[in-house]
């Protein structure tokens, strides 16, 4: 018998991004913005929204490391009034550079001086890379951030104080080659308005024993002895994972943007938690130019109008929900026209998956599937009382006038174990959502009582991964740093860190 | 079957393949590397039909070997014309259900089916229950567009086509349907440009589904007027498919366009041969007085009503030519109330182009030009130029009362194919209108 669940966060999710690495969306996250001297209580001020892409990247890999796809529009939308339609839209394109056309790689840097020709003297590696202007910096990207207001069609560049262009930080090649803890600062943007912007390569904050996920979740039994449940001691465990984050030593390329709420809602105001006003409904997504003409020797150009790949709204839907015929359609579809697959909504068929695999042993809600509508509208306990629903649409609903939780005091279970601030309220990187979606989606705890339910079973599904090996930063961009290429390491079954191997 | 009716048999045969060279858009033979002509004995359909045979006669049996066999009799449906075979193509399928009562490819096959039998409606609603199931499934759009076009739900049909192509672009299944969209939306062109580029990705062994783009091509190039790259077109299809009955029909057409009316005939009596259904028989009957055989003629016509009548209550039908031998040959105010009757009967169920230009001409030859304005209206609005619905329509907006309107429309048939009979005959009409004063 075993748990099920599919990665909770979209690696991988559909056919297409199979198929188009670049344009594959993992994660987004959005949350009120917190730091390391939060109080509890204190009023909302900024939001955080970050859009991870191109999963799985291997520090060590290169020499071209992992630029964002120029070719790429990526977005993050927001939905202010309820209707599923954008109103605020953050709009990302990149340009690369190639500084030293003939060096063979996209780094190369040692020292303070470099290394030069012993005999000649001749310069010929750079010293290390401290910043964007290093001279062995070969590859490097810059990014253009823009603000659209829908309703009026007005484009607002997000621009740096100096002018200067924003840069993307590169992969962590390693500590010979360069600082990337300098890079990643600067990196790390305040901009206009009260906005803060930061692109980069860093550590893929998901955590997930994924092997044993997508093996017909084949979860490893840890002390309660029956596969994919946790007993009441494990499940509180804090900074330690009890079977293998195989997301572990992996990189990701993160967008992340810190907006002030006033700039997001729908009155222009920080609204408290109890008003509709307050919730907000957010989504990312992919999209590039229709038309591509391939002429060798020349690079493809391509044109036309923007066609969207791939979009996420909650870290589950697509992943678990969609069925694998209509991922695609899905993933290119708007929010807006979710109620054609409100099939899936309301009747998933993951859950009948595990109550076969665990032969009828984990009693599971039947359908229709009401208790999850607050994932695909807006209700409580996110949305306040009265809130408009909206269509049933796959956002990210946050309630902005929720105040963040300090980071000591956050859950990684959040709403269900009583830290608000954290999923289906939004998403920080902390909230274990594979957790959160298996007692959700298949353990039905918020549709509970119902014949069968048992809170030490349907409540402790889990996949024995506490949290991201990397850790986090507590404040933005709140990614930790991308793992040493030079010195990565994958945690595999078994190993100090990784829990079991059975 | 009618040759403008998108059978859904070219969805799943058509892969993405090695590009073959383009018979040309101008008077050049078939390149000497063309594919070989298909032998009488062998087609890609009877082919197939042997291979699934003998699939299913060995080893266990399954859903999916009953449903290539299915597939393999559909295709034989469309190249023959013989509807026949969509019987024993159902008869597989519902083996394949037996042993599999989900089977999504069996249930999308019954759906080419009932579209190939012209059950638009029925084939419509199914094929939106089966998207449901598997969004992803760019063949099961093909069928909504198909019998979305039939209906006259225009709007449906493009959103369909777009996912087509939005979630696999340039196949040959989506382009094929593109083209006929953009036909219909008036973008002459653009049709062309898509069957080409449907061409394009057609393998050469796919000999039957290339002879039905190249006559898809003549078709499209005759309806703008250019006779020569239509011949061309067809006459690389004959080429690639003997005798293939869709082709004989253009190029009766054709021959019929240049005024060689014993050509025309020829053409249109071995597709008759082939398919002998009452509608190719009336095409064949009006080359025949064209070819000034009018004792032949009469006799045909007399047969082709007969034939038409005794099926005129079955889906597949030939209604539409039975109303036009009403309405323009026979001419008598009982015919052409029998024919207002039997297509206002058509129109509640469907009201594309085609239906819609029929009604509106019989209510015109009944006398109430205003309504048939009103009719004909509706079918333009779609996009259309069509030389003759463009004719039609000017000739119903001078009845009608509306010179301004009537010498648009003749402009357009005009526009559309100058060397035309029908762009031919709308400058003769303009030329008749009355002159506007200069106050106008």
């Amino acid at each position: 018998m075993g748990a099920w669940t599919a990665s909770a966060s979209n690696h991988r999710e559909a056919p297409i991004t199979a198929l188009d690495h670049k344009a594959d969306i993992t994660d987004l996250y959005a949350f009120v913005s917190y730091d390391s001297q939060q109080v509890a209580g204190e009023t909302p001020e900024k939001v955080t929204m970050i859009l991870n892409v191109d999963p799985f990247l291997e520090p060590a890999n290169g020499p071209t490391l992992f630029p964002f796809d120029p070719a790429i529009l990526y977005e993050i939308k927001i939905d202010n009034d309820h209707d599923a339609i954008a109103d605020v839209v953050f709009q990302f394109r990149f340009t690369t550079e190639y500084r030293i056309p003939d060096l063979y790689t996209a780094v190369a840097g040692i020292g303070a001086n470099g290394a030069a020709n012993p005999t000649t003297g001749a310069a010929v590696v750079p010293p290390q890379i401290t910043s964007f202007q290093s001279a062995g910096l070969n590859l490097r990207q810059s990014y253009t951030v823009d603000m659209l207001d829908v309703a009026t069609g007005n484009v607002t560049p997000i621009t740096g104080g100096s002018g200067a262009p924003f840069y993307a930080c590169p992969a962590n090649v390693g500590p010979r080659t360069m600082n990337y803890e300098s890079l990643f600062q600067e990196a790390t943007y305040t901009a206009n308005g009260g906005i803060s912007v930061f692109a980069g390569t860093v550590d893929d904050p998901f955590y997930i024993d994924l092997g044993a996920a997508f093996d017909t979740a084949n979860f490893r039994t840890l002390r309660s002895g029956i596969p994919g449940v946790l007993t009441s001691f494990e499940d509180v465990v804090v900074n330690q994972n009890l079977a293998p984050d195989m997301v572990s030593g992996f990189a990701v390329n993160s967008i992340a943007i810190e907006v002030p709420i006033a700039m997001l809602t729908s009155t222009g105001m920080v609204m408290a938690p109890t008003s509709p006003e307050a919730t907000i409904g957010v989504w990312g997504t992919t999209s590039r130019q229709r038309m591509t003409v391939r002429s060798a020797p020349n690079p493809a150009v391509n044109s036309g109008a923007w066609s969207q790949i791939q979009r996420v709204g909650n870290p589950l839907i697509n992943e678990l929900i969609i069925g694998i015929g209509n991922k695609d359609r899905f993933s290119m579809d708007e929010p807006l026209n979710d109620m054609q697959f409100a099939g899936y909504f309301l009747d998933p068929p993951i859950v009948g998956v595990v109550e076969a695999l665990y032969g009828g042993a984990l009693a599971v809600p039947a359908a229709p599937r009401t208790d999850l509508l607050p994932l695909v509208t807006y209700a409580p306990p996110i949305a306040a009382a009265g809130t408009p629903s909206g269509p049933v649409a796959d956002l990210l609903r946050l309630n902005t006038g929720v105040s963040a939780t300090p980071p000591a005091q956050q859950k990684r279970m959040a709403v269900l174990a009583g830290d608000n601030a954290g999923f289906p309220n939004g998403r920080r990187p902390i909230d274990d959502v594979t957790d959160i979606a298996l007692r959700v989606v298949v353990g039905g705890v918020l549709a509970a009582p119902f014949s069968g339910y048992n809170a030490d079973v349907n409540g402790r599904l889990g996949d024995g991964v506490m949290w991201n090996q990397g850790g986090y930063r507590s404040q933005f961009p709140y990614m930790q740093s991308c793992p040493s290429g030079r010195n990565r390491r994958h945690l595999d079954p078994g190993e100090v860190g990784a829990g079991v191997r059975d | 079957m009618t040759f403008l009716t998108f059978s859904s048999a070219l969805s799943a045969a058509c892969a993405l393949a090695v590009p073959i060279t383009l018979y040309g858009a101008t008077a050049q033979a078939p390149p000497s590397s063309a594919p070989a002509p298909v032998e009488a004995t062998s087609t890609p359909a009877s082919d197939a039909i042997e291979v699934a045979r003998t699939a299913l006669n060995s080893g266990e049996p399954s859903a999916a070997k009953h449903v290539a066999l299915a597939t393999a009799y559909s295709r034989r449906a469309r190249e023959t014309a013989g509807p026949e075979w969509y019987d024993r193509s159902d008869e597989e399928l519902v083996k394949a259900l037996e042993l599999a009562p989900d089977d999504f490819a069996a249930l999308r096959m019954q759906i080419w089916n009932q579209l190939g039998r012209h059950e638009f409606q029925d084939a419509y609603t199914a094929a939106l229950a089966l998207n449901l199931r598997a969004k992803d499934d760019v063949l099961t759009y093909g069928l909504i567009v198909d019998a979305a076009m039939e209906l006259g739900r225009y709007e449906e049909a493009e959103n369909a086509a777009q996912w087509m192509l939005n979630l696999r672009p340039g196949t040959p299944i989506a382009m094929t349907r593109v083209s006929y969209l953009r036909e219909q939306f008036g973008d002459i062109r653009g049709s062309i440009e898509a069957m080409l580029a449907a061409f394009h990705s057609t393998r050469p062994s796919d000999a039957e589904d290339a002879a039905w783009i190249l006559t898809h091509l003549a078709h499209l190039e005759l309806e703008r007027g250019d006779t020569k790259a239509a011949k061309d077109y067809a006459g690389s299809a004959l080429i690639l498919f003997p005798d293939y009955h869709y082709a004989l029909g253009v190029m009766g057409d054709i021959f019929e366009a240049e005024g060689d009316h014993e050509s025309a005939r020829t053409r249109l009596a071995k597709r008759y041969e082939v398919a002998s259904h009452p509608e190719n028989l009336y095409r064949l009957a009006v080359a025949t007085e064209a070819a000034g055989a009018t004792e032949e003629a009469e006799t045909m016509f007399a047969e082709f009503e007969k034939a038409a009548l005794a099926e005129s209550e079955n889906v597949d039908n030939a209604n539409l030519e039975l109303v036009e031998y009403w309405t323009d040959h026979v001419g008598s105010p009982e015919a052409i109330a029998r024919a207002l009757e039997l297509v206002s009967k058509r129109a509640r169920r469907r009201s594309d182009v085609p239906t819609l230009s029929a009604l509106a001409w019989s209510q015109h030859r009944a006398g109430d030009s205003k309504v048939a304005w009103d009719t004909i209206s509706k079918a333009l609005a779609v996009g259309s130029v069509n030389a003759r619905l463009r004719f039609r329509a000017g000739e119903i907006a001078l009845a009608a009362g509306h010179p301004e309107r009537a010498e648009e429309q003749y402009q357009i048939a005009m526009q559309t194919a100058p060397r035309s009979r029908f762009g031919r005959e709308a400058l003769e009409a303009i030329k008749r209108l009355p002159a506007r004063s200069s106050a106008e």
